[in-house]
């Protein structure tokens, strides 16, 4: 009973911010010019089409100014996905392999810390500088950001490995290898999985910024195309396909990551 | 006698010291003999020549749009301060609020979800359309990359109060403004505290990102306008002051954490 009534009252406020949206904005010219409408509306004798049309004619590969449909879609998810591959594997790796040496830990601790206070969003234009405006610049900056976060993740979870299982490893005989395999590995699995849920966000949301500053095809190029030319709906049409993958890939995340985490004691 | 530690640190600085210029003297010397290229990596010379003009009140035209170092740290800090402040107040107040009642709790979970897994540094073209150019919609960015983190944090924070705690208050008599002044209260500084080093970056790198689309000043606008001048050292030089910004912003961080948590017994 209070479950459908808590669900009732969603729908109810999900309707009322819509259908006030649609309201105002269709009674003011500068609200309209400002934030749009979800539906479309007739604007001096013609017909502008609201976020909804526009998602339609999306959806179903119709036109949508200086965009292809799903290909865009498609661009932007090959340069998160590969950036993110690329930048996570090189974090496990290289954080896992330094992170053990307590030397090099102790020796590179303020270059860390630097670089991890440093806001990576801010090498966009430097990517593009160096690399130009192509597929596989978007993928570097993308994997140069996922990198950075695994990496940290994994550096700093190698320090949280109890020392007495190292220890009594020692003790008992464990070569290196099984030292990785039996105590390292299980140690950072947790930090390496919640790690990943982080870093798929910050793939997706830097793929489409770098996408706003140079590219040609995209999602992001999509929405930008939008703001410059005055199309609102456009704007909130791609921002909610973007948003809509966010939100399935996180989802899907966060349940893996319950599913791997489900013998870890609380 | 030595004293082996002393040495022992004394050798890790000189060497991480030490590294740190022979770095900034191979990126020297291999631009000087064409090894690097400065078109796209610049040289730590210009880089430092471009620092000195840029902060300059009388710098040609030739080398900016018209703003000094200052102005456009100035705006940078700003928009990041601002931005930070009312968020992470705006956070408090709905966290306070979703945390303390559960209807509103269950009503608004959903959306909060759904805010959450949203990257919000992509909404920037559309605040811009919406807002105008200028200081507001890089503020509103700022406040929208942190309030849901901050707003979930604390509604967390609340549920997670000792009950016993505040079950020994109610039988004392408190009432729910004394609960929240005694009880409520210190526990969120903790929590505000320990996740202000996250949220601080966040911010700091929405600022910069607010300033890449429709911007005139700002360290984020001296990035991109570096990068479509073709002025590699335009571009490191803005990366050095970011750095030194966020560097700055780290030190004091540290010390307000040391200075508010002085009273809580050593973690072990």
């Amino acid at each position: 009973m209070r479950k459908t009534t808590v669900h009732l009252v969603q729908i109810a406020v999900l309707v009322i911010v819509v259908g006030l949206w649609q309201y105002l904005a269709s009674r003011s010219e500068t609200l309209f010019l400002a934030i749009g409408t979800p539906w479309s509306v007739k604007n001096h004798g013609v017909i502008v089409p609201g976020v909804a049309q526009w998602l339609a004619s999306w959806a179903t590969n119709g036109p949508v100014p200086h965009g292809q449909g799903w290909p865009d879609l498609f661009v932007t998810l090959k340069e998160a996905t590969y950036g993110y591959f690329l930048g996570v594997s090189t974090g496990i790796l290289l954080g896992a392999s330094l992170g053990s040496s307590l030397l090099i830990r102790k020796f590179a601790a303020p270059f860390i810390a630097i670089a991890n206070a440093f806001p990576k969003i801010a090498l966009a234009p430097m990517f593009i500088l160096i690399f130009g405006s192509s597929l596989s610049m978007k993928a570097y900056f993308v994997a140069a950001g996922t990198f950075f976060i695994t990496f940290y993740a994994v550096f700093g979870g190698i320090r949280t490995v109890d020392p007495v299982y190292l220890r009594s490893g020692k003790i008992l005989g464990a070569s290196r290898v099984w030292l990785i395999r039996e105590i390292y590995i299980p140690s950072i699995f947790g930090w390496v999985v919640s790690g990943l849920r982080l870093t798929a966000a910050w793939a997706l949301t830097s793929a489409v910024i770098v996408e706003f500053l140079a590219a040609n095809s995209g999602m992001g190029y999509v929405v930008n195309f939008g703001q410059q030319s005055g199309d609102l709906a456009q704007c909130w049409g791609g921002l909610f396909i973007i948003s809509l993958v966010a939100l399935i890939v996180d989802r899907s995340l966060y349940h893996l990551s319950k599913h791997f985490s489900a013998w870890r004691l609380k | 006698m030595i004293n082996h530690h002393v040495v022992r640190r004394t050798v890790l600085v000189a060497s991480q010291i030490g590294i740190t210029v022979l770095f900034i003297f191979l990126w020297q010397y291999g631009a000087n003999h064409h090894v690097i290229n400065t078109f796209f990596f610049s040289k730590p010379s210009a880089i430092w020549s471009y620092l000195k003009l840029w902060s300059s009140s009388n710098q040609p035209r030739s080398i900016s749009t018209g703003t000094t170092l200052w102005q456009d740290l100035w705006s940078t800090v700003f928009v990041f301060g601002f931005g930070y402040l009312i968020g992470t107040a705006l956070g408090i107040i709905s966290g306070i609020f979703i945390g303390t009642v559960r209807i509103v709790r269950e009503i608004t979970e959903p959306f909060i979800v759904f805010c959450n897994a949203v990257p919000r540094l992509i909404l920037l073209p559309v605040l811009v359309v919406i807002f105008g150019f200028g200081y507001l919609p890089q503020v509103i960015l700022v406040i929208l990359v942190i309030y849901f983190i901050v707003t979930i944090t604390i509604a967390e924070a609340i549920q997670e109060t000792p009950r016993n705690l505040l079950e020994n208050a109610k039988i004392l008599g408190a009432n729910k403004i004394n609960l929240v002044r005694e009880i409520y209260f210190p526990s969120l500084i903790i929590w505000i505290l320990s996740t202000s080093r996250l949220m601080v970056g966040l911010s700091l790198q929405a600022a910069v990102a607010a300033e890449f689309i429709g911007a005139e000043k700002g360290l984020g606008f001296r990035i991109t306008d570096g990068q479509s001048r073709f002025r590699a050292d335009e571009m490191f030089a803005a990366f050095v002051v970011v750095l030194v910004l966020a560097l700055l912003v780290d030190m004091v961080l540290t010390v307000v954490e040391k200075r508010a948590t002085r009273w809580m017994p050593p973690q072990s």
